[in-house]
């Protein structure tokens, strides 16, 4: 399954597929691609989900390119904030494989970033616990920007 | 043996510890590890420690007080305290005074350890024997200095070639790496042109003697001395009666360009059928075996693991990455001095004990860095 019939086959956020990176509004600057076409689609999951869970820790936006499926935070770029993102990962885990099931099964074509809402603090040390709680949870980032092209 | 539990040695309270493929010690100074890597010694190697004193005309006329002394070395026989110090291996306790007053047939070595005191074993370049140092000095310095120079005796480097690198010791692979990252393309060579033999670096022809290496080459080649003991020539995998290696501090004056090196050492020691304990102030090493558990769990292929190495992806690397991955299993322990002593194997991160998310305190400094910046930068100070 592709990522687009993946989100149309889940009820919650059905209705809120836009095509390329439309869903991302002016968070569309922060991606970078280059094969714009290879666009599949984009869910802006904040505001799709806002009212069914105002609560919530939810996770911003999901994209499609080619085969891949990008799940996005756009979020300040701080030390403190890393609990929050692994938080909003967890619950965007929980979310999909009760509510969204055909997007987990694209689980391992996807890749989690955070991209950081201004400009990224210096202050991540290459070998502190932060950097490897992000990357325990395979979440890649804070980048300034996330180019898709060069993703793995 | 995989597992020692003791009460009272030393500094240390209490441990239990159950080893892996690879085990690792981290923790502060004098906080125990050295005492207890000698222990597993002691414990695999009773009968060879006490045959080999006796052979160097030692004596200590059946009071383990006095045997602890030349085993420890002088002033360390109180950290054995007969009322309070406990040991059990594998569900069996270990009592010294038992152990050293066995009849019948003796074990031979099965551990080698390689001491934290390696570099004054080569006084002069040349190893020093078994006889030579006080007699307060730890035994474990005196024999590994001991097999080194039998190693020597035994015609090291004393052919055309020189000690390093060797045409059939070790992988060409490892081999190019060390040459490359820790001896910037040096040879290692026996020089006989003077009135005593001495191991000297050939850096382009000039033959500079111990003194002047950098202080990582002057730690690393008795390493070195010691992993050909291990890795033998001609293909062999292991020394036969061998199957444990201790490594105290193996990154010792090393740049992080040759700690890779030595990572993949380790992890070859590993490939090769040895059990490696290891105690480490690096937290290269440690991120090592987080990143290795985390390639395990994500059932990753050999790819990411050679790319942290910085080794090509040749058919002995891949393999090593293989076993490693495959086979291999790591168990982390942090001393504290103050304390039992902690698992900290799975070095997660998210742990709230920093003892587990800090590396037993290897990264806590940079832990520390990014949270005062973050403070400044929230309070506005940046």
């Amino acid at each position: 399954m592709n990522f687009a019939d993946a989100v149309r086959s889940s009820p919650e956020i059905a209705e809120c597929l836009e095509a390329g990176l439309q869903a991302l509004g002016t968070n569309r600057n922060k991606i970078r691609v280059i094969s714009t076409r290879d666009l599949t689609g984009s869910v802006d999951i904040d505001a799709c989900l806002a009212k069914r869970y105002p609560n919530a820790p939810r996770w911003d936006y999901v994209f499609g390119h080619r085969e891949k499926v990008y799940y996005v935070e756009v979020h300040q770029g701080r030390t403190g904030e890393i609990d929050n993102i692994i938080a909003k990962l967890r619950w965007l885990k929980r979310w999909r494989k009760r509510a969204a099931k055909s997007l987990e099964d694209l689980e391992h074509r996807s890749t989690y970033h955070w991209v950081a809402s201004g400009s990224v603090n210096s202050e991540f040390a290459k070998d502190d616990k932060y950097r490897r709680k992000l990357l325990k949870n395979r979440i890649l980032g804070p980048d300034s920007v996330l180019s898709v092209n060069t993703v793995p | 043996m995989e597992r020692i539990r003791l009460t009272s040695l030393g500094q240390i309270l209490e441990a239990d510890i159950c080893f892996g493929d690879m085990t690792v010690f981290v923790g502060e100074q004098a906080s125990g590890k050295s005492i207890l890597l000698q222990l597993v010694k002691l414990i695999l190697d009773a009968d060879d420690i006490a045959r080999t004193l006796k052979i160097h005309g030692f004596d200590w006329h059946g009071k383990p007080d006095n045997f602890l002394s030349l085993y420890f070395g002088e002033g360390m026989a109180g950290i054995w305290d007969p009322a309070a110090t406990k040991i059990t291996v594998d569900n069996e306790a270990f009592e010294l005074d038992k152990v050293l007053s066995k009849k019948g047939k003796k074990k031979t070595e099965s551990l080698f350890l390689i001491p934290s005191h390696r570099a004054m074993t080569l006084k002069d370049g040349w190893p020093r024997a078994f006889t030579d140092y006080a007699i307060g000095a730890p035994y474990v310095v005196k024999q590994f200095s001991e097999q080194l120079r039998l190693l020597m005796e035994q015609g090291l480097g004393s052919g055309e070639g020189a000690i390093f690198p060797q045409t059939g010791r070790m992988n060409k692979t490892i081999r190019d790496a060390i040459g490359e990252r820790i001896f910037g393309g040096a040879k290692v060579k026996l020089d006989r042109s003077g009135l005593r033999k001495r191991i000297v670096l050939d850096v382009a022809g000039s033959q500079l003697p111990f003194m002047v290496w950098s202080a990582g080459q002057r730690e690393f080649v008795p390493l070195l001395m010691g992993l050909y003991r291990l890795m033998p020539s001609g293909g062999t995998r292991k020394k036969n009666h061998l199957n444990w290696v201790v490594i105290e501090e193996p990154e010792m004056g090393l740049y992080p360009k040759g700690i890779t090196v030595l990572l993949t050492v380790l992890l070859d020691l590993l490939k090769r059928g040895y059990k490696v304990i290891i105690s480490t102030h690096s937290s290269q090493i440690l991120n090592l075996v987080w990143a290795t558990q985390l390639l395990v769990k994500w059932h990753a292929g050999p790819v990411p693991l050679l790319k942290l190495l910085d080794v090509p992806a040749t058919p002995f690397c891949k393999e090593l990455a293989k076993t490693v991955l495959e086979k291999k299993r790591f168990k982390t322990y942090y001393f504290s001095g103050y304390d039992s002593i902690k698992d900290i194997s799975t070095l997660d991160a998210e742990d709230p004990d920093d003892a587990v998310a800090d590396f037993g305190g290897l990264t806590a400094f940079s832990t520390k860095v990014s949270e005062v910046l973050s403070e400044a930068i929230r309070r506005g100070e940046s």
